[in-house]
């Protein structure tokens, strides 16, 4: 919080007020500006501008999220004569690590890990001075502060580094060798120490540079961790790259140097370009038009992660390389890797070298993603850059003090105190006890950093989530949350929505108030309450995480479930009958997750999940395909059914339409009945659900429409989807500042939370 | 012949029924006196216990309800290190139940005493209405081999040793429920002979469980919270025969939290734990004997799964409930 006093005109005065709303201000953001009439109270006259020591507040404190280098700073970086050219470290007021470097607020260079690098004479001459860019910039630093580069390298034989001959980027290919010669003839006692510093930075840069040129991989320490970096382009070495990492099959995130250079291989819209280039520089899914990569890199996905560099290290490095495989530095289902001695401690023989500095990292923070649809960015995984900035929601009545536990996959946390909500870096599935611990530790950490002192804990109502656990042990008072109703409280959250609305949570599961597995919930929602109005019809599943992985059961499932055995193709179904038959491990579901998996094996596209959303990501892609290709969606729809108070969409009728088509196909070539029949499932799902609003709409009167759930991650059911909720007079929202997937919970969780108390 | 509730008046056809099947079968000098009570002759200091034996079916591939009552209450005397003796059966069993099963049961409980080598020295039977289904009660005296083998006993070092494959009484049961052909069959077992192997060879044991109800995970959780200590395991230690693996698989099930009728754990210093696994190993129903993990300090249990991540294993709240979204 900044505190402004002003003796002047009135009318200076409300140009100041002018001025100050709409000046660009890099490095900082105005959430609010409070006016108080203080001339009774301060009798002093002022006559300077002066900026004094910050003390701890009791307010509400900001942590300023990690950002991106600025141009100002860049240009630096390059400028010959400049005394920080080419340093790796450089940074301003306006950039640089912020929530990841910083031990307690205020966040001034005492309380950040820059603090092992005493200032020079130089940049503390900048740093007292009000003129300098670099006037309070805790991270400054130079050549003779550090921190430096330096480089870990295993001596692999040369000989597994891949021929950089074989490669298919003649950028790359003709790089090799030629840049690291330049300063090595020269003896080092000559040079000063300053000299020195600039010298080996530069020599271990050339050899990371190097290394990656020649096919290798180094882990480089970023912002909130370590990478993995690699070519993108050199199939053997992206498929090393999946090994070290334990046999991931996700698509890589790729560095580019410029948008121009995304250009080459995605489609890039204006938005996607304002997208790509904000300060938290997320990694944005964009269409891939072409398959110039690795086919490793992406795996067939349509979509490529691609992201600018927000490092100066970063910048240099994609200079010399092209662009870049920057992929989290973890293994598989591991936190990344953050403190140097466990990145240097793994050793691995796909491993070619370490990059690294000993400017320490607090906290690890990924790389988030974001995405645009309907025109607006939106986040899929809401961390580095954007934590912890707050989502502001009304105060409680009752200034309490929330901890919302999250979901289990993909976990976030949030802290809730005045007003502002924290929704804590994104840290994975909590199943794996590293990730967990760390979970548990940074709940400390940041309710410290927040001064939280949580009254009320809210969590999910699953009784096998670790995160329920978790807030169960904390002994203050729980509020149990259902799953979908936090997905749609998010959503009411963000757009502060007062009213009643329709909430749509669509998603894998989530644990019902009726003990079965939830998954395609309409609820009326209103402050702190739900009434579940409609689903998809429930069917008889086989339980266990590994059960819904396997689409190709899910697919026999729905089918035994749907009276369509005669399509059944597994040759499980004996027993996977006999067990649904006599309810041996068997779980009711409504999940619209499953039924994206069952009908991705159905059409032949993918049986297996290898991680969340595969299935569904894969069968998007050829319904996007049949759009781009501007086929004929098929027709088909969804049974909507009565019973009682509760309305069911059956699948049925999809199912069937989608088994007979493909069988009957004749002499139609698979892929093009495979496109439209994704296409045509898309739309029938679109519309299906405008069909039950319509209903709600006019049995209860509302107009106001909500969605949230991974599910919606699918764009082309998502535009889709919005198209027709408006056609109809709709009003709809739906998840921007947090995902809307399981990134969603906690502050859907936070707001229900603040809801049920205030009612109380 | 069909039992009807007649059999359960205490006159002639009570006595007929104990006469013809349970006398006949269980056959020994304390029991054949019919007194009130059964006089024991017993040295050390007793073990003593009872379980309650209710599954659906009665008869399933390597056993029935006969065999697992014998096999319960023996396998829970030994864990204590008490060689089990005596036991005592009560029968609850419902009007159409049909005499030849209930011969057969007890046939079954005969030979599986014998085994085990104790006696069933008293016993009692009552009819009820119902649907033809059988319930046993044992309860169980066994004399103690070795003192001081506890739960509360484990020490950071020490070593826990599984005696064989996981999930094989669970997964028997079900396939018979569901009526599926396989060659899965029930592990039910008497253990205490690897007990006393374990004990003759001068093993030294801190604690020992059977693992039933609740599986593998649910019996280190015990261990755990007990010894105030952290278990450690490896998930690809953990034996489980490929067709059990199988079948886990389509029916979307945990080997780790299936009951088995015929496995132990035992928690062994580390300097014996590589002697104990050999001398499991050459018990019968050992053979698949193998370390799976060790005791460290700090709480809870963790597995490291067989992708080199991490896991707590906790005991099971709802079963087959996916957490994932
Ligand atoms: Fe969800
Ligand atoms: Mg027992
Ligand atoms: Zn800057
Ligand atoms: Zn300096």
């Amino acid at each position: 919080m900044v505190e402004i006093i002003t003796q002047c005109s009135h009318n200076d005065f409300e140009q100041f007020i002018f001025d100050l709303k709409h000046a660009e201000c890099e490095g900082c953001e105005i959430i609010s500006i409070d006016i108080t009439d203080i001339t009774e109270e301060i009798t002093e006259i002022f006559s300077d501008f002066k900026i004094i020591e910050s003390t701890a507040t009791e307010a509400v404190s900001i942590i300023p999220p990690d950002l991106a280098t600025c141009d100002k700073c860049l240009e630096e970086l390059y400028s010959k004569d400049n005394r920080r050219y080419q340093n790796p470290f450089i940074s301003c007021m306006s950039c640089g690590p912020r929530y990841t470097i910083m031990g307690v607020l205020p966040y001034d260079r005492d309380n950040t890990t820059m603090e092992d690098f005493p200032m020079c004479k130089e940049c503390n001459a900048e740093y007292i001075s009000p003129e300098s860019r670099r006037f309070h910039a805790q991270t400054i630093s130079c050549y003779d502060c550090g921190p430096y580069l330096i480089l870990k390298e295993y001596n692999r034989d040369e000989n597994d580094l891949l021929d950089s001959s074989r490669c298919s980027n003649k950028k790359i290919r003709n790089h090799p060798v030629k840049l690291n010669k330049l300063y090595k003839k020269i003896p080092m006692d000559r040079y000063n120490q300053h000299q020195a510093h600039i010298y080996k930075n530069r020599k271990r840069f050339k050899r990371a540079v190097d290394i990656i040129n020649s096919g290798g991989i180094i882990a480089v320490k970023g912002i909130g961790g370590y990478h993995f970096v690699c070519s993108p382009f050199m199939e053997e070495t992206v498929q090393n790259l999946r090994k070290l990492k334990g046999r991931e099959e996700k698509p890589f995130a790729v560095m580019f140097g410029s948008v121009d250079s995304i250009r080459e291989y995605c489609e890039v819209s204006s938005q996607e370009k304002m997208l790509l280039e904000t300060k938290a520089r997320p990694i944005v899914l964009l269409y891939s038009k072409n398959e110039k990569m690795a086919h490793s890199t992406y795996k067939g996905s349509i979509y490529c992660g691609a992201f600018l560099p927000y490092t100066p290290l970063q910048t240099m490095l994609l200079k010399e390389c092209g662009p870049l495989i920057m992929t989290s530095g973890n293994i598989s289902d591991q936190p990344i890797i953050r403190e140097d001695s466990i990145m240097l401690a793994l050793d691995n023989p796909l491993l070619n070298g370490v990059l690294y500095n000993k400017r320490r990292i607090i906290r690890s923070v990924d790389d988030s993603v974001a995405k645009i649809i309907d025109d607006k960015a939106q986040l899929i995984r809401r961390s580095r850059g954007y934590v912890p900035y707050p989502v502001f929601l009304p105060e409680s009545n009752k200034n309490l003090k929330i901890f919302a536990a999250g979901g289990d996959l993909k976990a976030a946390f949030c802290l809730f105190n005045r007003g502002s909500a924290v929704v804590s870096q994104y840290f994975g599935d909590l199943e794996e006890s590293s990730i967990l611990e760390e979970y548990k530790k940074s709940v400390d950490d940041l309710a410290g950093l927040l001064k939280i002192t949580p009254d009320l804990a809210v969590c999910d109502l699953h009784p096998n989530y670790f995160s329920t656990r978790f807030a169960e042990s904390l002994n203050k008072p729980v509020i149990y949350v259902q799953h979908h109703h936090a997905h749609i409280a998010s959503v009411m959250a963000e757009h502060n929505l007062k009213e009643k609305v329709i909430g749509i949570a669509f998603d894998g599961t989530g644990y019902g108030t009726d003990g079965n597995i939830w998954g395609s919930e309409f609820m009326i929602c209103q402050g702190a309450d739900f009434e579940r109005k409609a689903h998809l019809k429930y069917i008889p599943m086989l339980g266990g995480d590994q059960s819904m992985k396997d689409a190709k059961k899910t697919a026999t499932c729905f089918l035994a479930g749907s009276g369509l055995e005669q399509y059944i193709k597994d040759d499980r179904s004996a027993i996977i009958k006999a067990a649904l038959k006599n309810q041996v491990n068997t779980v009711l579901t409504s999940s619209m997750g499953r039924l994206f998996d069952a009908v991705s094996s159905i059409l032949g596209i993918l049986d297996e999940n290898h991680y969340e959303g595969e299935c569904a990501a894969y069968l998007e892609k050829e319904a996007l395909l049949a759009e781009k290709g501007k086929a004929v969606p098929e027709k088909m729809s969804f049974d909507i059914v009565r019973n009682d108070d509760m309305i069911e969409i059956d699948p049925a009728p999809v199912l069937e339409a989608l088994c007979r088509r493909q069988e009957g196909r004749g002499d139609e070539p698979v892929t093009s009945i495979r496109q439209s029949l994704a296409l045509g499932f898309h739309y029938a799902l679109a519309e299906v659900i405008v069909g039950v609003c319509q209903i709600l709409r006019e049995e209860h009167n509302l107009n106001s429409v909500a969605f949230s759930g991974g599910v919606f991650q699918n764009s082309v059911l998502t535009n889709r989807l919005i198209k027709l909720l408006r056609e109809n007079g709709f009003m709809v929202y739906y998840n921007i500042a947090v995902p809307p997937n399981d990134g969603s919970i906690s502050l859907g969780q936070t707001y229900v939370g603040i809801m049920k108390s205030d009612e109380n | 012949m069909k039992i009807d509730i007649s059999y359960g008046s205490g006159g002639k056809q009570t006595s007929s029924l104990i006469n013809d099947i349970f006398l006949k079968n269980f056959d020994n000098e304390v029991l054949n006196k019919l007194e009130d009570a059964a006089v024991l002759d017993v040295k050390n200091r007793i073990a003593y216990t009872t379980d309650s034996f209710v599954v659906t079916p009665m008869f399933f591939k390597g056993g029935n309800i006969g065999k697992l009552a014998i096999c319960g209450t023996v396998n829970d005397l030994s864990m204590m290190g008490a060689r089990p003796r005596y036991l005592t059966a009560g029968f609850i069993i419902e009007a159409g139940a049909d005499s030849e099963m209930i011969d057969q049961i007890a046939h079954t409980m005969r030979v599986t005493a014998e085994e085990a080598g104790v006696k069933i020295v008293a016993g009692d039977t009552k009819v009820i209405e119902g649907n033809g289904n059988v319930y046993i009660n044992t309860s169980g005296v066994g004399e103690i081999l070795k003192e001081g083998i506890s739960i509360q006993n484990c020490h950071p070092g020490d070593m826990i040793l599984l005696s064989g494959n996981l999930g094989e009484h669970h997964a028997a049961i079900m396939s018979e429920r569901m009526g599926i052909e396989n060659n899965i069959a029930s592990d039910c077992a008497p253990l205490f002979s690897i007990v006393s192997d374990l004990l003759e060879n001068d093993i030294e044991i801190r604690c020992m469980r059977d693992v039933t109800r609740g599986g593998l995970a649910t019996v280190l959780n015990e261990v755990s919270e007990s010894s105030k200590c952290r278990v450690e395991i490896e998930e690809e230690a953990l034996p489980v025969s490929d067709e059990v693996k199988g079948f886990c698989n389509i029916l979307g099930l945990d080997p780790l939290y299936m009951a088995n009728e015929g496995k132990m754990i035992a928690v062994i210093p580390g300097e014996q734990s590589q002697k104990a696994v050999e001398v499991m190993r050459k018990n019968k129903y050992g053979s698949h004997a193998t370390i799976i993990g060790k005791i460290t300090e700090g709480n809870g249990v963790n597995m490291t799964t067989a992708l080199g991540g991490n896991r707590m294993i906790d005991i099971l709240y709802g079963e087959g409930l996916p957490r994932i979204c």
